[in-house]
């Protein structure tokens, strides 16, 4: 039962944090091409 | 005869049926609705719980049972999962993500507040819970109502209404449970710590979002789509400013009519023969456990990063990586301005509190994907 335990908890919060790390990293790439096509957009 | 007719009058009625917990669950609805109407503590949920747990108390009364009326509100509503996954549909259509979008490293205490939920979840198996069970109690410390009830559906059904109830206690007590545990944690110079103003957030950026969320989300944790998914529908419906009529719908009689149902579903949990048992107290304790392990959470990544950071960030605003939107947020904001009165950390701490709601909602689907 602990082992099991200590598996789903670790998995779980590892992943939890993995996802929100990789969707940080996405935010950050989307605004920049976001605000590039924005700019880009302004200039026309 | 006369006696004959007024006994089998008597046998009809609920009187003779009414047992001591019945009497105390009337009062457990009693205090829901008056901290609902007195103390404002999530009226628009605590009152409909609050008069379905004295509903569902009346004896022998066609409510609950197969095919009665709240038995068919928690069937197809709660047990299809479907009332959590709309509520989040209403709570994406009043979401707005731009301070988080401005300032992605909130994204990271969003994940640290959910520290809570598995200290408790550790702490239900001390308390004997099954790891189904102890996965819908930790849960709780995420803070997110519609979570917890997406959760406890589909790992511990019997379940439900105690640990929303302890949810909602919860997340109405945030101004009272997080500030001691906050000041423990910081010190007076990093509470005045003043954060940079932050930048504009296109539309444009706005709008892509939803997607750029749904994608990253839904592939890593499927189990995590039905909240999510809808959850970022709503927003969408928001941000593209050409659905109206789909957001006002969204935003409100949906949003009413599904907060109607889940309010009395869960108080219909709630009956004498369940809930006068030792366990509703522990879940209730270590629901506690799990709030303030969030809260700890949350402060402690900010400290930490603060390490690392040229910018530094106020620490406050870590415990509003709890999902209880806005009210951490605000919590964040009022111990700041005891600080500095200057200083405003609202809008800083509506970062991590929107990335919570996220954090709980994948945290709910990495424990469905390890436990179902």
């Amino acid at each position: 039962m602990w082992a099991e335990a200590t598996r789903v908890a670790s998995i779980g919060f590892a992943g939890v944090f993995a996802v929100l790390v990789l969707l940080m990293i996405s935010v950050k790439i989307m605004s920049f091409f976001c605000r590039f096509i924005d700019k880009k957009g302004g200039k026309k | 005869m006369g006696f004959n007719v007024f006994h089998e009058l008597l046998l009809k009625t609920g009187v003779i049926h009414l047992t001591v917990g019945h009497v105390f669950m009337w009062f457990v609805g009693f205090l829901f609705i008056f901290l609902a109407i007195k103390k404002d503590f999530e009226p628009l949920l605590l009152v409909p719980i609050g008069f379905s747990i004295f509903l569902v108390n009346m004896p022998i009364a066609p409510l609950t049972g197969p095919g009665e009326l709240i038995n068919l509100f928690f069937k197809y509503g709660l047990e299809t999962e479907i009332v959590p996954c709309l509520i989040f549909l209403g709570i994406g259509a009043l979401t707005d993500f731009g301070p988080m979008i401005a300032n992605p490293k909130t994204l990271l205490l969003g994940a640290s507040a959910q520290l809570g939920v598995y200290i408790a979840f550790f702490g239900s198996i001390l308390f004997g819970f099954t790891l189904k069970e102890a996965a819908s109690i930790g849960i709780i410390g995420g803070a997110d109502g519609p979570t917890t009830i997406y959760l406890a559906t589909a790992l511990a059904p019997h379940m439900i209404g105690m640990v929303a109830i302890a949810a909602y206690s919860y997340m109405s007590m945030v101004p009272l449970i997080q500030p001691p545990i906050m000041k423990l944690l910081t010190t007076e110079k990093e509470r005045k710590i003043r954060m940079k103003q932050l930048r504009p957030v296109t539309k444009t950026e706005k709008i892509v979002f939803p997607l750029v969320a749904t994608v990253v989300i839904c592939l890593l944790v499927p189990d995590a789509a039905p909240l999510m998914g809808l959850f970022m529908i709503g927003n969408l419906f928001k941000e593209s400013k050409v659905v109206d009529r789909l957001l006002k719908t969204s935003q409100n009689e949906l949003l009413n009519i599904v907060t109607i149902i889940l309010g009395i579903s869960v108080g219909a949990t709630m009956k004498a023969e369940i809930f006068l048992k030792p366990q509703p107290i522990f879940i209730f304790i270590l629901g506690l456990f799990a709030f303030a392990f969030s809260t700890v959470g949350g402060v402690l990544l900010a400290k930490i990063m603060n390490m690392f950071l040229k910018e530094k960030i106020n620490p406050l605003i870590g415990s509003a990586g709890v999902s209880a939107v806005p009210m951490a947020a605000r919590v964040s904001e009022r111990i700041g301005a005891e600080a500095d009165p200057k200083n405003h950390l609202l809008m800083h701490a509506m970062g991590p509190n929107v990335a919570g709601v996220i954090g709980t909602a994948v945290a709910a689907g990495m424990f469905l994907s390890l436990l179902k």
